[in-house]
């Protein structure tokens, strides 16, 4: 009796909440599912007829005159060429990360709090006006480009804005304070006289950082890897911003189809795909947490 | 109607104040009461004694209604109150960790009860301010609570669940957390706040010492059931079971048969080694087989020279703790025995090896369930 | 085990005091490099932002040649009626999800830590983060193509949309600081009170909403800063005439840089630190 009542008030508070994530985050998953089978409208939205030209499409040009299938690598190369960069982007936070993450793991106690807080300020100012800060830095008339041709090292601008470069280094800016914040809470927990031990069985500084530290500090490399890689991986205003809406990733080319390019089912099947492979990342990282957890544990 | 005072007062001092009938609580597998009947009696400081994971905590948080029983009830003054929730129950708590409430000053949180139950502001403030003079806290009324000393804490703890003068007071190992002089001058301040507020306390401890300086009577508890209730005089004198008899103070457990009952009623007990031992025996048990004899320490004494010994050992270490020493004998059974010396001891006696005998008086050793 | 070393971690000699022993334990954990990388990282994090804000006072419309201080871009922004607009969006937007992620954060945390565990508990868990876990572009269009629907059903349109979508992502970031509050708090307060013949809803009221309110604010103050930063959330379902300020920016970005844009960027920078800032303090006066 009294129970039932509990129960009653808990699903009463947990109501609102549910109800709303699952209006507004997770029925509109299930619409994209419907639409990604259907059929593009003539001015954007869908018409109701089943179709899986959306996943053909991935893969296939249609020709239009006699109908036949060609294989297209367009859309192949887009979903390619996000996967790189933010694999690259990942190992980029990871080697500038780590060091700051030891760095930080390193300084006296009481000042630890305030390098964390550092690492974490610019993740909650807006990532828009900081990738726009960072495009009027590498512009071609950017503050990089003339302190470097002012010191001489340079005689042209280097021209990085609206190539991969310029990605490469927003997504890496974007980042890293995630690669930062988990790397610092394993770096954070290793016991100081390990190092102590392996110093004393004759291991250099490199071999002591390769075969002591790096091993204890996996799970924070593993967490932080897969912090960077799934947004990276979905950006969206990087590319826009530094890549000149020329330079397209996933994120870029989903929003196009909902836009200019009104293929609403082509971009869910898009959208569908870029969360599946977020899910496998987030699936073999359970996975791999789970084995260390029990290893460990 | 009575209208003799006397008679009606004996008449309320037989209604139990708590009476806790058939109580068990399982969570989950485990069963934490089993089947547990206990009466707790108007005004009497009663001491819940048990080491950890023994039930008495759960015990004092179903009376308190924090948890409710899986079968069984609790009855506070005849009535029963095993369904009530814990805000309309007459009785309240005194917590381990004192659960003060940090975003109230002191006065506040002695006031809450009273608040709660709807009191004038007059009221409040006058019962308030009586309450921390009766704790010596009057100076501290307007203070946050973490600027309190542990043991300040201790007491506003009281105060607060003393102010809406509950029927029951319910106390979960209050001291625990306080240093080991604040604890002993803090069990004499309960001991006396329970004499003078005339409310009846329920104690909860593992530390027998605790209960046995405090209570008027103890319940000893093990594994979810009560061993024994009674006095402390009797529970440590009379140990009615084997783990009551372990679990209070220190005392030698002897394994042994008894052979014969001696006229004056006690047992005649062959122990392991051969030695015969004289021991009270409790009528309602069996007079003959295998039987375990109990003796203080202090129960026995170093036979003189010339003495006949009840039993006999080699000594295997002396311990001096101040106002005497325990003598440390392995018997020719291999049993350990413990006696307690106050005298000088005689140096010649301390040779590790030596033989020592010791007696044992009848009326100190005594044949347990 | 892990507190075992923690504790001996604490005791070894670089922890605290200035001894030799210390100055050769720095040596021992310093890698070569690693400061100036660190350092790198920490100025390469910043410089941007600092000279954005700079030259958003820059007498001048360029953006990257310094002449003199002054304040005509923030006037220029303040007059714009398109900015103060967009502003406004952005406020009324942010003020609905804050309130409404907040109340119902804090109903979903008071659900899932106070009481027993009870089935289920990791599924409503789960669906209270999931906007965590999707990213914003797949979120993005999926919202877009149920409101369109909607709006087509029902013909009703407005900024209604908008803040619920704001509201539905706020929930996981509010949630948070709420929940670990609750985890921080032992139930004995509240039984203390039911002991003191406080109902369950006076023992709510007295105890727990006052000893939870600054996990509340920071939750609110949290679920305010993501939802004055989303971009492409509301870029994707936002109707005519609800333009956000960093949509404004993003329209204004592609038009071609202005300082102005530095102005507005400045602003909404400044507003995000400062509420960080008072969430680090009070997350420090929880502590205490």
């Amino acid at each position: 009796m009294l129970s039932r009542r509990a129960g009653l008030s808990r699903a009463a508070l947990l109501a609102p909440a549910l109800a709303i994530i699952l209006a507004v985050g997770v029925l509109p998953l299930g619409i994209t599912l419907v639409y990604s089978v259907l059929t593009p409208g003539t001015y954007g939205g869908v018409s109701w007829a089943f179709s899986l030209d959306a996943y053909v499409q991935f893969l296939f040009e249609r020709d239009i005159f006699d109908d036949t299938l060609q294989f297209n690598g367009a859309y192949l190369s887009i979903f390619a060429r996000s996967i790189g960069l933010a694999f690259g982007a990942t190992l980029g936070a990871l080697i500038l990360g780590f060091p700051t993450a030891w760095f930080i793991a390193t300084r006296p106690r009481e000042q630890r709090n305030l390098w964390l807080f550092l690492i974490t300020l610019p993740f909650w100012t807006n990532l828009l006006i900081r990738t726009y800060a960072m495009l009027l830095i590498i512009r071609d008339e950017g503050i990089v480009n003339l302190s470097l041709m002012q010191v001489g090292l340079i005689s042209e601008p280097l021209s990085i804005l609206y190539t991969d470069t310029a990605v490469f280094i927003g997504l890496i800016y974007a980042y890293l304070p995630f690669m930062v914040l988990p790397l610092y809470a394993s770096l954070e927990k290793i016991d100081m006289r390990l190092l102590e031990a392996g110093y004393d069985l004759y291991a250099g500084r490199w071999k002591v950082l390769r075969h002591v530290i790096v091993p204890l500090a996996r799970p924070g490399i593993v967490a932080g890897c897969v912090l960077v890689f799934i947004p990276g991986l979905g950006a969206y205003i990087t590319p826009e911003l530094l890549g000149g809406g020329k330079k397209l990733m996933i994120g870029n080319m989903i929003a196009m189809q909902f836009g200019s390019s009104r293929n609403w089912p082509f971009g869910s099947a898009a959208a569908l795909i870029l969360m599946a492979l977020v899910v496998l990342v987030l699936l073999a990282h359970a996975r791999a947490a789970g084995r260390e957890g029990r290893a460990h544990g | 109607m009575d209208k003799d005072p006397q008679r009606q007062t004996d008449r309320a001092r037989q209604r139990p104040a708590i009476a806790a009938r058939r109580l068990t609580k399982r969570f989950g597998p485990i069963e934490a009461l089993k089947d547990l009947s206990l009466d707790i009696r108007e005004n009497e400081f009663f001491t819940l004694l048990g080491p950890s994971g023994c039930g008495k905590t759960t015990l004092l948080r179903l009376i308190a209604g924090f948890e409710l029983p899986t079968t069984g009830r609790i009855e506070l003054d005849g009535e029963d109150i095993s369904g009530l929730p814990p805000h309309r129950r007459p009785v309240n708590t005194v917590f381990q960790n004192y659960a003060l409430f940090p975003h109230m000053t002191v006065a506040e949180n002695v006031g809450f009860g009273l608040k709660m139950l709807g009191r004038s502001r007059s009221e409040i403030a006058r019962r308030s301010a009586e309450m921390l003079e009766l704790v010596e806290l009057g100076a501290m009324a307007g203070r946050r609570v973490e600027q309190l000393s542990g043991g300040q804490q201790q007491r506003v703890a009281l105060a607060r669940a003393l102010a809406p003068a509950p029927r029951v007071l319910l106390l979960d190992e209050p001291l625990a957390a306080l240093d080991l002089k604040l604890r002993k001058a803090m069990q004499l301040e309960l001991k006396k706040l329970q004499a003078e507020t005339g409310i009846t306390f329920v104690f909860v401890t593992h530390d027998q010492e605790e209960a046995l300086t405090m209570s008027d009577r103890i319940a000893v508890m093990r594994a979810g059931e009560v061993l024994q209730v009674g006095s402390p005089a009797e529970i440590y004198d009379r140990p009615a079971h084997r783990f009551v008899a372990d679990f209070i103070g220190e005392i030698n457990i002897l394994e042994g048969r008894i052979e014969r009952m001696s006229r004056e009623g006690h047992a005649l007990v062959r122990l392991g080694g051969g030695a015969e031992i004289e021991a009270r025996l409790d009528p309602e048990l069996p007079r003959h087989g295998a039987v375990s004899v109990a003796v203080r320490p202090e129960g026995a004494r170093l036979a003189g020279a010339e003495e006949a010994a009840t039993i006999e050992g080699r000594l295997e270490h002396v311990v001096y703790f101040g106002s005497g020493s325990h003598i440390h004998l392995r018997l020719a059974s291999g049993e350990p025995f413990v006696l307690r010396h106050s005298g000088p001891v005689d140096p010649q006696h301390l040779q590790p090896g030596a033989r020592l005998g010791a007696c044992i008086a009848p009326e100190q050793a005594r044949v347990l369930a | 085990m892990a507190e075992i070393s923690a504790a001996a971690r604490d005791r070894t000699p670089m922890a605290g005091t200035r001894s030799p022993a210390r100055r050769r334990m720095r040596d021992l954990r310093a890698m070569p490099g690693f400061s100036a990388v660190a350092w790198a990282c920490i100025v390469a994090l910043y410089l941007p932002i600092v000279v954005l804000v700079v030259f958003s006072f820059n007498d001048n419309r360029s953006v990257v040649r310094w002449t003199e201080f002054s304040w005509r871009w923030y006037e220029a922004a303040f007059a714009n009626e398109a900015i103060r607009g967009a502003a406004w969006t952005s406020l009324k937007i942010a003020a609905v999800a804050t309130l409404g992620a907040t109340v119902a954060a804090t109903m979903a945390a008071l659900a899932t830590t106070r009481g027993p565990r009870f089935r289920g508990r990791a599924l409503a868990l789960g669906i209270v983060n999931q906007p965590l876990v999707i990213p914003e572009i797949v979120t993005a269009i999926a919202t877009l193509s149920l409101f369109s629907l909607i709006k087509r059903l029902t013909g009703v349109n407005g900024i209604g949309y908008l803040m619920l979508a704001h509201t539905a992502f706020c929930i996981p970031f509010a949630f948070m600081p709420v929940r670990a509050r609750l985890e921080d708090m032992t139930l004995t307060l509240e039984q203390a009170a039911a002991d003191l013949y406080a109902t369950p809803w006076r023992t709510f009221r007295l105890v727990t909403l006052p000893l939870l309110a600054p996990g509340i604010l920071a939750g609110a103050m949290l679920a305010f800063v993501v939802s004055l930063d989303d971009v492409i959330i509301t870029l994707m379902i936002a109707g005519p005439g609800e333009t956000t300020l960093p949509i404004y920016i993003l329209g204004a970005i592609r038009r071609g840089i202005t300082p102005e844009i530095n102005a507005v960027s400045t602003i909404l920078v400044g507003v995000s630190v400062l509420l960080v800032l008072l969430l680090f303090w009070v997350q420090r006066q929880m502590r205490k």
